[in-house]
């Protein structure tokens, strides 16, 4: 298994230089970001020397070169607008699109798994109906319209919560947090809500397929014969045995969120790393964008591997190669 | 008696109507804007967003008034002692955020950092200044290199920092903490979520109304405009032209329009193709219907443009007027200059860079269309853009252009004059003429005011006589305000949140 892992390492390491390249040569073909620095009326000597300032005026492949010179070492160059470490800047916005990323995956599993089991349970209901249509629904409303219409609902109509920002942060434990202030968790429901919509209205039809499955197979009906409480079968028997695949699902869908977060905090001015490379993009911020892709990169690699090692925990029949 | 006692009770209620009042006064706003700075030290970058936020926390020398005249800032007073040196004298008993006293010394350090730090992205305000010598701790000579009329306008953008400040710290620890002289200071700041300014309480000048402004970027209209409307911001900027209705109709709250420094134009190939025709370049003028792109695609938040920058910049031609439109004469002018069945030219257009700058590209395309002229239009990203206008390969195109000193001799300079040298550098269809070439040379030395705007009204006239460029419009600014706030935004966009006050 160490050897396994280290070899994944090892991919991964190749991976990332990859993406570094296909993401350095493909920002460098976008505009040049001299241009849009410097304002319009800046002299072309000053343009000149801020090109020079900023390493650009060298041919590409050394350009690309010593910047894996610098990389090998952590530094990822410096923001060419806020003149900090490009990495830091990027690193210090992870934890605020964890924090919603996690609140988002709390939310659906809140909601998702007992209406799943639900509308498994009693399909010809009209409840169940109800909540398969909507979660048809919500697996086709896009992030921009439903967090507009979560605001428009919910912050100008009934004032209950805020439209923007993160709001009061308290520490506990060592992170720093909107979970721990009531004014925090205000803030977080509605950036929360939207990025998990998509999740909800999956795990509900994940939850409800698996549990209709399980429900016909004979250990169920077993337990039924011999006259076990329906709440019993169903939470202790029915619903273990469907959680596996979720479990997956929800894992694989945090990398999902961390990554595709950025729609959903440019919305609600929530100010995650999203917020930033969208940002970053527009202003053509070399630096920033190829930390940000970097640091994705090696998040989702690092999940995946995580991943395929539970796999073989949960059942090691399974053979890593 | 009973007169007297009645009197009693009014004067008992107005007292204590003034008092309430007097507590209010104590006044938090909250300000919505596109988007955060992105840096706190002055010279780093030049980018509206962060220039406006340090333009509470420091001052320059001299500072821009809301209808662009210079105002003495840091210095009191200044007076040009020979054609290219400049003394100016500075305010005493000014004190900086951490305690430091200002002086000469900063103004120099300031100055010079400004210009030598290779980092620095105010090199061009500075780059005529020769040597700054101090004459004693309030006065400073600035030499220049060559008589510089616009060194006042210049120098406003250098804002001054504490010199021993500056040299304790590193680049870094600048960018986050910044130290100037100005009336707010910076208690908190969370990048991207939301920024706390104090009053400074030992600010040298008038103490503003509001104690306290949140600055919260909120780049996403739509939230923007939500914010506002739940009424947890004060103010909102860069109110979406769609969205007015709906807050004018909401109630406590207005809309305040004021007009930018934008221009809205089109450039051509004076040089080659049909637009070196002056009877084409003046057809095409004709046969653009600026109304209907004012009433349909800006939807009434512009002004039409009849010359290269507004009235509130220095140099303006009152005289001067649009051109009228009229497509009959349009076809006439065509015909004469020998494309009686007009012709076929590609047009360059952004689509994401100016307010509706693609929809404005469309009108053109059309209206033009109806004297005959075939457009291709060839709409794309500002970088796509950019690239291939800044590079000339462009024969007819849409621009904007600031006036951001509030002195047209950034565009006479820029674009008028024939390319050459540091002149000309987007004068991207090569219009020259030499008469307009010397005026520009004559009032970029010319010290006397009236006559310096006398000459550069001149070159106006001719450049629109020759239509050098066909200005379409110039943009307009929209903001939101609860209904008892009282402040009258700037033309550069700069939010002074000194100049903020509630109606009682």
């Amino acid at each position: 298994m160490l050897i396994y892992t280290g070899k994944r390492i090892w991919q991964t390491l190749i991976v990332l230089f990859a993406v570094s390249i296909i993401v350095f040569i493909m920002i460098n073909i976008n505009g040049d970001p001299v241009q849009t620095l410097l304002p319009p009326e800046a002299e072309p000597w000053a343009v000149e020397e801020l090109r020079e300032t900023l390493g650009l005026n060298k041919p590409l492949y050394i350009q690309y070169f010593n910047f894996i010179k610098n990389a090998v070492k952590g530094d990822m160059g410096i923001s060419y607008y806020q003149q900090v470490p490009a990495l830091s800047l990027v690193l210090e916005r992870l934890p605020k699109t964890m924090e919603l990323a996690v609140a988002a995956i709390l939310i659906s599993i809140v909601i998702a798994i007992p209406a799943g089991m639900y509308a498994a349970i009693k399909p010809e209901s009209i409840l169940s109906k109800l909540i398969m249509f909507s979660s048809l629904a919500g697996i086709s409303l896009p992030t921009f319209l439903s967090g507009i219409l979560l605001i428009l609902l919910f912050a100008v109509n009934f004032s209950l919560l805020p439209s923007s920002g993160r709001g009061e942060v308290a520490q506990f434990l060592g992170i720093h947090s909107s979970f721990f202030t009531l004014d925090g968790l205000k803030h977080i429901i509605m950036p929360a809500a939207t990025l998990g919509l998509y999740m909800v209205a999956m795990l509900i039809r994940l939850v409800r397929a698996g549990m209709q499955e399980v429900l016909k197979q004979d250990y169920i009906l077993f337990t039924r014969a011999k006259g076990m409480p329906a709440k019993i079968v169903y939470i202790r028997h029915a619903l273990k045995n469907t959680m596996i695949p979720v479990i997956t699902v929800i894992g694989l869908q945090l990398g999902r969120l961390i990554a595709f977060s950025m729609i959903t905090e440019k919305i609600f001015a929530w100010p995650g790393m999203g917020k930033l490379i969208l940002d970053s993009i527009n202003r053509l911020d070399r630096p920033v964008i190829m930390s940000y892709i970097l640091v994705i990169a090696a998040l989702f690699a690092a999940i995946n591997l995580v991943v395929d090692l539970l796999y073989y925990y949960f059942d090691p029949r399974i053979e890593l190669g | 008696m009973k007169k007297t006692r009645l009197f009693g009770l009014i004067l008992v209620t107005m007292t204590f109507v003034l008092l309430i009042n007097f507590t209010i006064v104590a006044e938090t706003m909250t300000i919505a804007t596109p988007s955060d700075a992105l840096t706190l030290d002055p010279i780093m970058l030049s980018e509206t967003p962060t220039i406006s936020v340090q333009m509470n926390i420091f001052e320059g020398l001299v500072h821009l008034d809301e209808n662009m005249d210079i105002q003495p800032g840091l210095a009191s007073s200044w007076e040009v002692e020979d054609d290219t040196t400049w003394v100016f004298h500075l305010q005493k008993g000014v004190k900086f955020h951490n305690g430091d006293d200002f002086d000469a010394e900063d103004v120099k350090f300031s100055i010079e950092r400004a210009k030598n730090h290779p980092k620095s992205q105010f090199k061009s305000p500075v780059g005529q200044v020769e040597s700054i010598e101090i004459i004693d701790d309030y006065t400073i000579a600035i030499k220049t290199n060559f008589p510089y009329p616009i060194l006042p306008r210049k120098i406003g953008r250098i804002l001054i920092c504490s010199k021993d400040y500056v040299e304790a710290n590193s680049d870094q620890h600048l960018q986050n903490n910044a130290v100037g002289t100005g009336p707010y200071q910076v208690s908190s700041w969370e990048k991207d979520e939301e920024m706390v300014l104090t009053a400074y309480e030992d600010y040298w000048g008038e103490k503003p109304e509001v104690d306290k402004a949140i600055l919260k970027p909120i780049s996403n209209p739509a939230t923007r405009v939500s914010s506002f409307l739940s009424g947890e911001v004060d103010i909102l900027m860069d109110l979406p032209v769609q969205d007015v209705e709906r807050v004018e109709e909401a109630k406590g709250v207005k809309v305040v329009t004021r007009p930018g420094l934008r221009l809205i134009f089109l450039g051509v190939n004076t040089q080659e193709g049909p637009f070196s025709k002056l009877k084409v370049r003046q057809a095409v003028y004709h046969a653009i219907n600026e109304d209907a792109i004012v009433e349909h695609v800006m939807n009434g938040h512009a002004y039409k443009a009849g010359q290269f920058y507004p009235d509130t910049i220095f140099g303006y031609n009152p005289d001067v007027k649009r051109v009228p439109y009229d497509p009959e004469k349009a076809k006439q002018l065509l015909a004469e200059a020998g494309y009686p069945d007009g012709f076929t030219i590609q047009f360059d257009s952004s689509n994401d860079r100016y307010m509706n700058d693609g929809q404005i590209a469309q009108a053109v395309a059309i209206q033009l269309a109806r004297v005959g002229i075939n457009v291709e239009l060839n709409v794309q990203t500002k970088s796509a853009h950019f690239d291939k206008v800044l590079s000339r390969n462009t024969d007819f195109y849409l621009l904007g252009w600031t006036n951001s000193l509030g002195d047209g001799i950034q565009f006479l300079d820029g674009l008028l004059h024939t390319p050459e040298d540091s002149y000309g550098r987007f004068n991207l269809g090569n219009y020259s003429n030499q008469e307009v070439d010397k005026l520009i040379e004559e009032a970029a030395m010319t010290l006397d005011e009236e006559k310096r705007s006398k000459i550069m009204q001149e070159a106006v006239r001719i450049g629109i006589e020759e239509v050098a460029y066909l200005p379409l419009h110039y943009q307009q600014q929209l903001y939101g305000m609860k209904e008892n706030i009282k402040w009258t935004p700037r033309p550069d966009k700069y939010v002074k949140i000194s100049t903020m006050g509630f109606d009682n």
